[in-house]
């Protein structure tokens, strides 16, 4: 009697704890995040994640944040597709060139339903870059917040300026920076090959990525979309084209070779030392450091030059925002992180732990962000104080840079006036309206 | 369900699981294709519908015309050297000595390496000031030219992408086919005092008909339709020379979020590449008949 009933007792207990630890697992809610980061491995942004999930999920015991990693170029075409079918993630990230996407797809919830409507005036405008906070705004609707910006950056070899005796604060035209390239184009070992580049841009149609000068020199020179239709085949525009291909064929300060050049073998050809100025993301600025032969401390950033030395050229607002798919199962649970990845402390991590340029005016006042080791996020900030944009999201600007960069090889190889290839530009433009 | 063996829907049991399989992962994404082609599909959202509208925007495009014009190119050029290589290679190495099986592997090296990681290093390789090519051949005379930013030299670094890594495929088919002829038969002719190219005439051509035919046709398709050499080796450049159909679909549906004339272009495509099946199939039935 005593052995059955010890055994009874026991076979129950089992039971109830077989049945208790499932529960309480089923009884988290699991919040799933698609981006490009990888919180198992060690780069500086992915560092910063990481301890944001593991801070959110000590504040909130209830939630468990798993990240599914994407490859950046595929992360909005696959989740407009899961949309469709119902297998969307909570949280999904998105780059300036699929904001517009989003927002006409009506895939990503409200987030002033979620989170913003509680927000002060003064926590609203801590958002100092205000072209990427207002990015996602649509009919009333905020469908994003920012996690970081960027931008295109001109990255020049400090080094390679002070040798050719160039003064990077004298570069403030256009002219002004072909007249330096043209002075630090070397051929060291008088081989007839040159071995730096005075300034390199990628011109291929192939992963560009905004990073081209086109649309600083387009902004400069006036609008260039008016309610979605181009207007390329300016003065501007065919100047810019023009100065594209003297750049390469009368002054000869960047070779042929750019034109099948992506943001890639740019940048690694910068950082083997063959630019001596290059556009590139402002994103790889650490990764250039660690890598470059030539020296972390003669890395330096250029503001963007303008068509006239009284104006202040324009600086571009890039980056990553986070969404909540509309049609989530888990809205409040997927809001309270993305509130959690944009609060002051996660942007100092982003900041300080990423190496990216902070988004809110409290954190980069802070005395941590005035150290020497970030002064070359100043001329970003300045840049975007002084001139920032944002290409418009209510058009389709899928591959809108390679169409001007199809227009440099129309001239190049194709035998086309710059005013031709900018009308073809145009219409390519129009075309995915 | 047992059915009888004599039975003439026996042969099919075996079939049906197949073809179960090719329905719902060919024909049903194909149908599904056809019904976005005829719609309005931007970023992933069907709206109206538009009947062969985006047809008519995908023919007309000049885009897209070239794209059909770089596709041929690369193409033909590259079947019909692809499909050289492959035969002599077969040829020459059909024995199987140690060295002929050494070699066997090494030339399948390519065809075992990822396609995007094959034409990355071809990229670096053809890169000039950086590449390796003028290191190789600079001391041989040969200039160093930037063979990627050239059109003509853009498309030739494609069909070599495409020999290099395929011509190993071809080799495999026919070597396949070359060890299902009889031995005997040449053996014959030897003793009958046919010479080398007279064997490979009247013996191994014909009898290796088949495996040409079906080489011909997988490569062929290939070709029309491969995204990656083009995507990543010339990103369709410089000027569109090097766009071929695929990655002008890829960019369409995938870039430029139009499904709707992406999956036109498609289906295009796919008419295209049937046409192509049917007249190799007529030129090798022709032959067979007036053989």
């Amino acid at each position: 009697m005593r052995k059955s009933l010890v055994r009874l007792v026991s076979r129950t207990l089992l039971a109830v704890l077989a049945t208790a630890l499932p529960l309480s697992a089923f009884a988290q809610t699991v919040v799933t995040m698609w981006t490009f980061l990888d919180p198992a491995k060690t780069s500086g942004r992915e560092v910063a994640l990481k301890a944001m999930i593991d801070s959110f999920e000590k504040a909130n015991p209830g939630i468990k944040v798993k990240v599914e990693p994407q490859v950046f170029s595929e992360l909005t075409p696959k989740f407009l597709a899961a949309n469709n079918t119902g297998a969307a993630p909570d949280i999904v990230w998105v780059n300036t060139d699929s904001m517009g996407a989003l927002i006409k797809s009506g895939a990503a919830a409200d987030l002033n339903e979620l989170f913003l409507k509680s927000w002060s005036k003064e926590q609203d405008a801590d958002f100092f870059v205000r072209a990427g906070w207002d990015a996602s705004l649509a009919h009333g609707k905020r469908y994003a917040v920012p996690l970081f910006f960027a931008t295109t950056s001109l990255f020049y070899r400090k080094d390679q300026f002070k040798e050719a005796g160039i003064d990077p604060a004298s570069i403030k035209t256009w002219d002004q920076l072909v007249e330096a390239a043209t002075k630090l184009t070397k051929d060291n070992d008088k081989d007839g090959r040159i071995d730096i580049w005075g300034f390199g841009t990628p011109l291929s149609t192939e992963r560009v990525g905004g990073t081209t000068a086109f649309t600083s020199m387009l902004i400069a020179g006036g609008k260039v979309w008016d309610n979605c239709k181009p207007n390329y085949a300016s003065d501007v525009g065919v100047r810019s084209v023009q100065l594209h291909v003297d750049m390469i064929n009368k002054y000869h300060v960047m070779p042929k070779e750019v034109i099948a050049n992506n943001v890639d073998d740019i940048v690694d050809q910068f950082v083997a030392g063959r630019y001596a100025i290059a556009t590139m993301p402002f994103a790889r600025y650490s990764t250039v450091q660690t890598q470059a032969k030539w020296g972390a401390d003669n890395l330096g950033v250029l503001p963007w030059p303008a068509w006239s030395a009284d104006k202040v050229g324009p600086q571009q607002v890039q980056g990553w925002w986070a969404a909540v798919w509309a049609k989530s199962k888990h809205p409040k649970e997927a809001g309270q992180f993305l509130e959690w990845m944009i609060n002051p402390d996660a942007v100092r991590a982003w900041a300080i732990t990423g190496g990216q340029v902070p988004t809110r005016m409290s954190v980069w006042k802070e005395p941590a962000m005035r150290a020497p080791k970030y002064d070359y996020m100043k001329a970003v900030v300045d840049g975007w104080a002084a001139n920032g944009f944002m290409v418009p999201t209510e058009c389709n600007t899928a591959r809108f840079d390679a169409d001007w960069n199809q227009a440099v090889q129309r001239v190049i190889v194709g035998g086309k006036t710059a005013k031709e290839a900018m009308q073809e530009a145009e219409k390519s433009f129009l075309s995915r309206q | 369900m047992h059915i009888n063996p004599r039975s003439s829907w026996y042969p099919y049991r075996f079939v049906l699981p197949v073809l179960a399989i090719e329905i719902l992962f060919v024909g049903v994404p194909l149908i599904i294709g056809v019904y976005y082609s005829l719609h309005k599909a931007d970023y992933f959202q069907l709206t109206e519908f538009v009947g062969l509208q985006n047809y008519w925007t995908v023919i007309n495009s000049p885009v897209v015309r070239e794209s059909l014009a770089a596709t041929a190119i690369f193409s033909i050029f590259s079947l019909v050297i692809t499909f050289g290589v492959g035969l002599a290679l077969a040829l020459y190495l059909e024995r199987d000595t140690r060295l002929h099986v050494f070699t066997r592997a090494v030339v399948l090296v390519p065809y075992t390496i990822a396609m995007l990681v094959g034409s990355l290093l071809l990229k670096w390789i053809f890169t000039k000031d950086a590449g390796i090519m003028y290191l190789v051949l600079g001391p041989l005379g040969v200039p160093d030219i930037s063979v990627l930013s050239d059109p003509t030299s853009a498309m030739a670094a494609l069909v070599y992408n495409a020999v290099w890594r395929d011509s190993a495929f071809a080799m495999i088919l026919l070597m396949a086919g070359l060890k299902g002829i009889n031995g005997q038969l040449y053996a014959a002719a030897r003793v009958d005092g046919a010479s080398a190219w007279y064997r490979f005439r009247r013996i191994t051509l014909p009898l290796l008909r088949v495996p040409i035919l079906i080489t011909l046709i997988r490569l062929l398709i290939h070709f029309v339709n491969v995204l990656t050499f083009a995507l990543i080796l010339t990103g369709g450049g410089p000027n569109n020379a090097t766009q071929t159909m695929g990655l002008a679909m890829y960019r369409m549906g995938f870039v430029d979020f139009r499904l709707g004339p992406a999956n036109a272009l498609a289906f295009l495509v796919l008419l295209f590449n049937l046409v192509l099946i049917f007249i190799l199939l007529r030129l090798f039935r022709q032959k067979r008949v007036a053989g």
